[in-house]
C-alpha cells in the first residue's frame, strides 16, 4: 500500500489535513473552515471514511492520556456527545488496559543495544522486503554463477586449484637454530651489564666487543 | 436513547430509527412541530436514497452519522436527536421532491438539518440529565465482547492490535516504530491498519453487546 493512496495521509487530494478533521470533531474549526468540511463530509465518501477512522483515533488518544489539556476539555465537551463515541471510547480504554502491560514487558526485555542495531538497520531501510528480495537474487546470482564457471570452464578450475594448493603446502620457514656460540655470547653480554651496574667506574678498562655497544652502556651509567 | 432496531437492511448493520409510528418515546426532540414518523413515510426515504434495499440501509447510516458528527462539532449537546429529527423531516418531504429534487441527496440533509439546528439554538436551554447506566456491568459485558472479538481475528491482526495498543506515551511510540519498521510500511500505514483492524473490533464487540443485552 502506498502513502498516496492511504486515506490517512496528512494533506490529500480533499485538501483536508489529518489535524483539520481533528479539530473539527472537537468542534475546534474557525468560522470559515467549519462550513467548508460540513459541506464536504456531507457529499464525499472519502473524507468520512476518514473521519471515522479519526474519531476511533481521538478516542484512542484520550484512553491513553496523549491530548493536550485543551483537547482533553473539547473531547469531553463536545466530542463525548453521543452514546455510540462513548462506547468507542471505552472499547479505547479496555484495548489500552489490557495490552499496555504486555508491551511495556516486550519493549523492556529488549536490549539497549538491539534497539539502537535496529534503529540504524531502518534507518538505512535494510528491512524492506525489496531489500530482501534484492540481497537474496544476488546470493543466488553469485551461487549460479560460481557453479556455471566450474561446470562450465574445467581448466579455469583446473588453474585456480593449482594456483591455490601449492600455495597452502609451503611450509614456514624453521627458526634460526640457537648455538652454542650466539648462547655464549648472549652470555657474556648479561655478564658485563651486570659489572657495569655494580662496578660502574671500572668498566672503562673493557675492551668493547665487535657486536656490543659498550661506549653507549658506558655513558648511561656515568649519568 | 429509546432507539431501537427496526429492521435489519443490510443483514449486518441494524437500521434504528427511535421515532417510527407506534412506539412510544421517551426522549423527545428539542426541535419544534414533532411528529411521529409513519413507516410508509420511513420507506419511501429509503427507496428515495437508493432502489437496492442494503444500499439504502448504509446510505442511511452514513448520512445519519455525518449530521451527528456535524451537530457535535457545533456543539449541540443532543446531535443524535437532532440528526433523527432532521431524518424524520426529510423523510416526510421525499414525496414532494422525489421528482423534482436534483443533485446529491446527502446535501439536502444537510439544509434541513441547518433548520433544525437553528431552530434548536433558538430554544432555551435544558439540562441534560446524565443517562443512569450501569457502568461496571456494561464494563464487564464489554470485557466478555472484547474477548470474543479479539479470538474472532486473525492472528496477524490479533497482534498487531496487541502490540499497536502496548506500551505507554514515548514507550508506545518506539514500540510503533519498531512495528512500521518490522512490517515494511511506513508509521501512517501502520495506524491506518490499526485503525481498520479496532473498527472490524469496534462493530463486532457492537454487535456482541446487542446480543448479550437481546
Amino acid at each position: 500500500m502506498t502513502d498516496m493512496a492511504n486515506p490517512l495521509n496528512s494533506v490529500i487530494s480533499d485538501g483536508f489535513s489529518d489535524e483539520t478533521i481533528r479539530r473539527f470533531l472537537l468542534g475546534n474549526l474557525s468560522a470559515s473552515e467549519q462550513p467548508l468540511l460540513e459541506q464536504r463530509l456531507m457529499s464525499d465518501i472519502g473524507l468520512d471514511a476518514r473521519a471515522r477512522l479519526i474519531e476511533l483515533d481521538l478516542a484512542d488518544d484520550y484512553a491513553c492520556g496523549r491530548l493536550t489539556t485543551s483537547d482533553r476539555r473539547l473531547f469531553e465537551q463536545r466530542f463525548l456527545v453521543t452514546a455510540d463515541r462513548q462506547r468507542k471510547l471505552r472499547v479505547s480504554e479496555l484495548l489500552h488496559d489490557r495490552f499496555s502491560f504486555a508491551g511495556a514487558t516486550e519493549l523492556a526485555a529488549r536490549p539497549e543495544t538491539d534497539r539502537g542495531g535496529n534503529r540504524l538497520w531502518h534507518f538505512f531501510g535494510l528491512n524492506r522486503r525489496a531489500w530482501r528480495i534484492a540481497f537474496g537474487a544476488l546470493i543466488l546470482l553469485i551461487l549460479f554463477g560460481t557453479v556455471l564457471l566450474v561446470v562450465k570452464e574445467p581448466r579455469l578450475a583446473e588453474r585456480i586449484t593449482k594456483k591455490i594448493i601449492p600455495r597452502r603446502s609451503i611450509r614456514p620457514a624453521p627458526r634460526a637454530k640457537l648455538t652454542i656460540r650466539t648462547m655464549f655470547r648472549v652470555r657474556s653480554i648479561h655478564q658485563l651489564l651486570l659489572q657495569c651496574r655494580f662496578m660502574t667506574q671500572q668498566c672503562d678498562h673493557l675492551k668493547p666487543l665487535p657486536y656490543f655497544p659498550l661506549h653507549l652502556i658506558r655513558a648511561r651509567y656515568r649519568r | 436513547m429509546a432507539a431501537r432496531v427496526t429492521r435489519d437492511l443490510t443483514g449486518e448493520t441494524p437500521v434504528s430509527h427511535p421515532k417510527l409510528v407506534g412506539h412510544q418515546i421517551a426522549d423527545m426532540s428539542p426541535a419544534k412541530n414533532f411528529q411521529f414518523l409513519k413507516q410508509e413515510d420511513f420507506d419511501r426515504l429509503l427507496t428515495w436514497l437508493d432502489s437496492d434495499h442494503n444500499d439504502a440501509g448504509l446510505a442511511y447510516e452514513r448520512i445519519r452519522w455525518r449530521l451527528i458528527a456535524i451537530l457535535a462539532s457545533r456543539g449541540c449537546a443532543v446531535p443524535e436527536e437532532l440528526a433523527d429529527e432532521t431524518i424524520d423531516r426529510v423523510a416526510r418531504r421525499v414525496a414532494d421532491i422525489r421528482d423534482t429534487y436534483v443533485g446529491d441527496k446527502a446535501i439536502y440533509f444537510l439544509g434541513v438539518m441547518n433548520n433544525v439546528h437553528h431552530e434548536y439554538l433558538k430554544r432555551p436551554t435544558m439540562a441534560r440529565p446524565p443517562d443512569a447506566v450501569d457502568d461496571v456491568e456494561i464494563k464487564e459485558k464489554t470485557h466478555l465482547c472484547l474477548d470474543k472479538c479479539l479470538d474472532k481475528l486473525t492472528a496477524n491482526s490479533r497482534r498487531m492490535i496487541e502490540r499497536y495498543y502496548a506500551a505507554d506515551k514515548q514507550a508506545k511510540i518506539d514500540l510503533r516504530k519498531q512495528l512500521a519498521a518490522e512490517s515494511g510500511v511506513s508509521l501512517n500505514t501502520l495506524r491506518l491498519r490499526a485503525l481498520r483492524i479496532r473498527e472490524k473490533l469496534q462493530a463486532c464487540i457492537e454487535q456482541c453487546l446487542q446480543t448479550e443485552v437481546l
